[in-house]
């Protein structure tokens, strides 16, 4: 499993340094000055494995960080369902991209997440807690309704029960008044009273009537809406049930909530108390908070999944579901998504996959001259050189029962021989890389106070040693090569031995800082003895761990603006270094120049002197990719004004050369002195030496202004002057880009099929020109 | 109505009477005029072409179509473009493509179509800060470029999106443009390629944008279309080049009868002589 990308928010001085590639051969390295950021890159990556972070870290907004690293299995057949049930969708995203991004988020009380993350992903998690949430919304409006409607039903029932009583109690008032006016009728005696009685009696048995057929009506729907509501009765109190419910559990969740934030206060209280017993007290607290969280906690989960199903039960009793059928359905249909890992699950399963990442820097790894015992049982990390203590015992295989041998003979005995092993593995480990340097003996030994150390006497304390054949002096005191290399193989071992089948990702802040430029090189040459299974990021002020073939291995970190302290920090990668500003590149351009020294030495002829080492790297790279035959010795000088320099030289050497200078300003100068001095020296041998490019302003120029886009700067945008201008508009820089080009060239990623025709004919113009002038040179 | 440049937009009525005579519609007009200077006079066309006829008809006041001619040595030069759009955004671009077709034949030396098209290209897309964002305006050109070299019968041709045709012993011979504009693509930008061809006297070349094939009309309200347009070229292709004018014109006019003319038409044709 390789780290191939990160990406880092809120962290320090960087916002968000966008998505940064690592370099496909395992060995990575930040570039940048004092202050870019640089480390911040390094100790973010280092809390997205660990979790924990420092208020230190936090920016003065408060954001909290986000470190998303993206992790490809070197196995293409890595079983991504065999991390867990992953929802649908989900795994095949991961499969198309043969890749996954896990992402580390942080909350405010410092604890943090680690989430299967990436936008389609996220799109999957997002759609699943969407549908629980929108399910959950539905059933619980549904449960309202029915408590609403089944409330109404209740209510007209007893209305209509009123009505129908009062109605009765009309009728029945009616039925007096009837009887009462056929009294009246049957007694009259006066006809016209007689009939307005009869008239007030036929009224009133057309109310009695008309009451009756209302009483009736009126009895018919009480039995409807009392049969209703008998038929109800069940799914109301099933809907009252799922809102209690819901009720309890979201109070339940604000009480565990309360708990975890009472956890936290005492938690982060605990080391500012200064008295034991304050200490003791806070510790108690602490473990009751964090049980009565734990019991809530538990709670919550068993509320989460009886209301998850109840109101699954509801839904499908609302679509009218026998109760059974729906419980049988909503519990498989519960199963089903709650066995599905969530984004933080399957981010959590993920997370254990992942190679460990451990961080080296110089305080804590490099080893000290002595420490106590005590501080390295108790983990003291604070203590200089703790780390380096650690990783020597675990190499060694000592443990605290150890040191608890009473027999001094037999200790002694014991650390002379783990002396012994210790060496001699450190010296056959770097037998390939390091020659003399590892010719070291590493000693160390048990000692315990005495009467000078009045504080700490008859404590047993850790004394560490360094021979070789003449002298043995502790670690400070020898040189911080041998300090550095010492200490780093202690923690490769280590390293090795906690994690001895997976692959690691090692962290290094500035590795060997202030060591000799050699032994600075011998660091990258174990780098790369390492790297098999190791992939290493390291931050590096220093040419001499940069590998000039390698530039695609390197990341600039530098402040957006000029106020170091207050401007963002931005990363570059290998692909965009040329945007990166000269300082941050400084390393890189002194390499650059260095390497030039090291490695191009004039031949006897075939010779071609060119203005400065920009130009070395172009003509190397069209000399590769047109595979031009026989091959020029292209030998930069430091700028045109070292032009002269270099053709007085290989003049009085007896070389043959020529010479090609493009048509700037720059090079005015230096046309005039070489054109006098090659006429002079022509006069009496051969021909003119010199190929003056006319039509060209730099090397940069002989490539058509598309083919300088798709390989130099790799923009799409228009370009309608020179490429040179444009890069002296944009402030690009030149080594950098042209010796990316010149790395691809070589590799062959870029070959003649690859360049347009412009292109070619411009640089068949220049190579034509050149052999002209080499023939002229050599043939006499 | 007709369909004659600049008669369109300024037809009158009662209802337009006020926009007729607005500040705009003024602003238009005088604009029409200056890209009308901007195009190469009857008299430089023919001294430079010879025999030719050039049918420009813009839909608008001002139009997205153009056409330029050079001569640089033994060379001459020979464009006809279409621009995104029509009316003031075509004419906005035409003036710039004008204008760098000019910077870019004067001052580089090459006697290449493709690389002039490559280079014209990139001023475009710096022109307008084109960087292939999803996002912004895939605004540029159409054309179709020759240079001829009389003197040794050759002719050069690169296109944007619109071909060349050229009639030979009543042949017609399509030379096939490449399939990107003068402008950011939607995809990386390739070099545009370069086609050479040798060329006798009595051939007819034709450059064209795409306006006559793709106007409406005719009884089912359809294109023109590309085959009924070589068809009419090799019917008239012997015919003087005046008449070819009159028989073209006639015909997409008969073509559009009542119908709106949807974009700026263009067509070019001039003979080796």
């Amino acid at each position: 499993m390789r780290l191939t990308q990160f990406r880092i928010r809120h962290f320090r001085s960087i916002v968000d340094s966008g998505w940064n590639n690592l370099s496909p051969d395992n060995i990575t390295a930040l570039i940048g000055q004092n202050e870019s950021g640089k480390t911040s890159v390094l100790e973010a990556l280092h809390c997205f494995q660990k979790g924990s972070i420092s208020e230190d870290v936090l920016r003065s907004d408060l954001s909290m960080p986000v470190v998303s690293c993206r992790f490809k299995p070197d196995d293409d057949n890595f079983d991504f369902e065999g991390t867990g049930s992953l929802p649908p969708g989900v795994s095949d995203a991961i499969k198309k991209d043969g890749s996954f991004i896990l992402e580390r988020t942080w909350t405010s009380d410092q604890s943090s997440t680690v989430l299967l993350a990436g936008d389609e992903i996220t799109e999957v998690f997002r759609r699943i807690e969407d549908a629980e949430k929108e399910l959950a919304r539905a059933a619980l409006a549904g449960a309202e309704e029915v408590i609403k409607q089944y409330g109404d039903k209740e209510k007209e029932s007893v209305e209509l029960q009123s009505t129908i009583d009062n109605m009765k109690k009309e009728a029945e008032a009616a039925e007096a008044k009837l009887n009462l006016l056929n009294k009246q009728i049957k007694r009259s005696r006066d006809p016209s009273a007689g009939e307005v009685a009869r008239r007030n009696a036929e009224k009133v048995k057309e109310k009695l009537a008309s009451l009756a057929q209302n009483i009736s009506d009126k009895e018919n729907r009480l039995s409807e809406i009392r049969l209703k509501i008998a038929e109800e009765e069940f799914i109301n109190n099933y809907s009252k049930e799922c809102l209690k419910l819901h009720g309890n559990m979201e109070r339940e969740i604000a009480e565990m909530e309360k708990a975890h934030s009472a956890m936290a206060d005492i938690e982060q209280s605990i080391p500012f108390l200064k008295e034991e017993m304050e200490k003791k007290a806070g510790e108690a607290r602490l473990f009751s908070a964090k049980e009565e969280y734990i019991k809530i906690s538990r709670n919550v989960e068993l509320l989460r999944e009886k209301t998850a199903i109840r109101l699954r039960v509801l839904g499908k009793l609302i679509d009218n579901a026998e109760l059974e059928a729906a419980e049988d359905e909503a519990t498989e249909d519960y199963n089903r998504v709650s066995s599905m890992l969530t984004c933080e699950e399957a981010g959590d399963l993920f997370f254990e996959h992942i190679p460990p990442f451990e961080f080296f820097e110089d305080f804590s790894s490099l080893l000290p001259n002595r420490i106590d015992l005590e501080d390295i049982f108790e983990d003291n990390v604070r203590i200089e050189g703790y780390k380096a203590v650690r990783n020597f015992l675990l190499v060694a295989g000592l443990d605290p029962g150890f040191f608890k041998q009473t027999n001094n003979r037999i200790l002694k005995q014991k650390i002379e021989n783990l002396n012994n092993e210790v060496t001699v593995d450190f010296q056959e480990y770097w037998r390939q890389s390091l020659g003399k340097t590892n010719k070291i003996r590493i000693h160390f030994e048990l000692e315990h106070y005495d009467i000078s150390n009045p504080d700490k006497m008859g404590r047993p304390y850790l004394e560490f040693w360094i021979k070789d054949r003449h002298e043995r002096l502790y670690p400070k005191q020898r040189s911080r090569g041998v300090r550095w290399f010492l200490s780093f193989y202690l923690e490769l071992k280590a390293f090795a031995r906690k994690n001895h089948t997976r692959n690691r990702i090692l962290l290094i802040d500035e590795p060997g800082l202030s060591l000799h430029a050699r032994a600075q090189e011998d660091v990258l040459k174990v780098f790369e003895d390492i790297k098999e299974n190791i992939q290493i990021i390291y931050s590096t002020h220093s040419p001499h761990l940069i590998d000039t073939g390698k530039l695609y291995r390197l990341l600039a970190v530098q402040r957006s603006g000029e106020d170091r302290e207050q401007s963002e920090t931005i990363i570059f990668d290998a692909s965009h270094l040329h945007s990166a500003t000269s300082d941050t590149l400084s390393p890189v351009c002194s390499l650059l120049g260095a390497g030039m020294t090291r490695t191009e030495v004039p031949n006897r002829d075939r010779n071609v002197i060119v203005e400065d080492v920009t130009t070395f790297y172009y003509l190397s790279a069209f000399a590769a990719i047109t595979g031009h035959e026989p091959k020029m010795n292209f030998i930069p000088a430091v700028g045109p004004a070292g032009v002269s320099v270099l053709v007085n030289l290989l003049t009085g050497w007896g070389f043959d050369f020529a010479v090609l200078l493009f048509d700037n300003p720059d090079n005015s100068v230096t046309l005039d002195e070489l054109q006098s001095y090659l006429h002079n020296f022509d006069k009496d041998a051969r021909g003119s030496r010199l190929v003056y490019a006319t039509s060209f302003q730099a090397a940069e120029d002989l490539l058509s202004n598309l083919d300088f886009k798709k390989h130099i700067i790799r923009k799409r945008v228009g370009i309608s002057g020179t490429n040179s201008a444009y890069i002296a508009d944009n402030i690009i820089s030149r080594p950098v880009i042209a010796a990316s080009f010149m790395q691809e060239a070589s590799a062959g990623t870029i070959g003649k099929k690859d360049i347009d025709e412009e292109t070619r004919d411009n640089l068949n113009v220049i190579f034509s020109s050149l052999e002209v002038k080499l023939m002229s040179a050599g043939g006499t | 109505m007709s369909n004659r440049p600049g008669i369109m937009l300024t037809k009158k009525t009662s209802d337009t009477e006020d926009i007729y005579n607005s500040e705009i519609v003024k602003s238009l007009r005088y604009a029409g005029m200056i890209q009308r200077a901007l195009l190469p006079s009857a008299a430089l066309m023919d001294r430079i072409l010879g025999e030719h006829f050039t049918l420009f008809m813009p839909k608008d006041v001002v139009s997205g179509d153009f056409y330029w001619v050079s001569r640089k040595g033994k060379c001459i030069f020979i464009v006809a473009a279409d621009c995104t759009g029509h009316g003031v955004p075509g004419a906005l671009m035409s003036i710039l493509g004008i204008s760098f077709l000019n910077e870019v034949v004067k001052t580089d030396c090459t006697n290449r179509p493709n690389r002039i098209l490559n280079k014209l290209r990139e001023k475009v897309m710096e022109a307008l800060n084109q960087t292939g964002d999803l996002n912004e305006t895939k605004d540029g050109m159409d054309l179709s470029m020759c240079i001829i070299d009389r003197e040794k019968q050759e002719l050069q041709f690169s296109g944007a999106n619109n071909p060349l045709y050229l009639i030979r012993e009543n042949e017609l011979i399509e030379i096939k443009p490449d399939k990107m504009p003068v402008g950011v693509n939607a995809v990386d930008e390739e070099p545009f390629s370069n086609n050479i061809i040798s060329i006798s006297r009595n051939d007819r070349i034709y450059m064209f944008t795409d306006g006559f094939p793709d106007q409406f009309g005719g009884p089912l309200e359809k294109k023109f279309k590309y085959g009924p347009f070589k068809d009419l070229l090799l019917d008239i292709h012997q015919r003087e080049m005046k008449q070819q004018l009159n028989i073209l014109r006639d015909t997409i006019a008969d073509w559009m009868g009542d119908t709106e003319q949807i974009d700026d038409i263009l067509v070019l044709g001039f003979s080796i002589t």
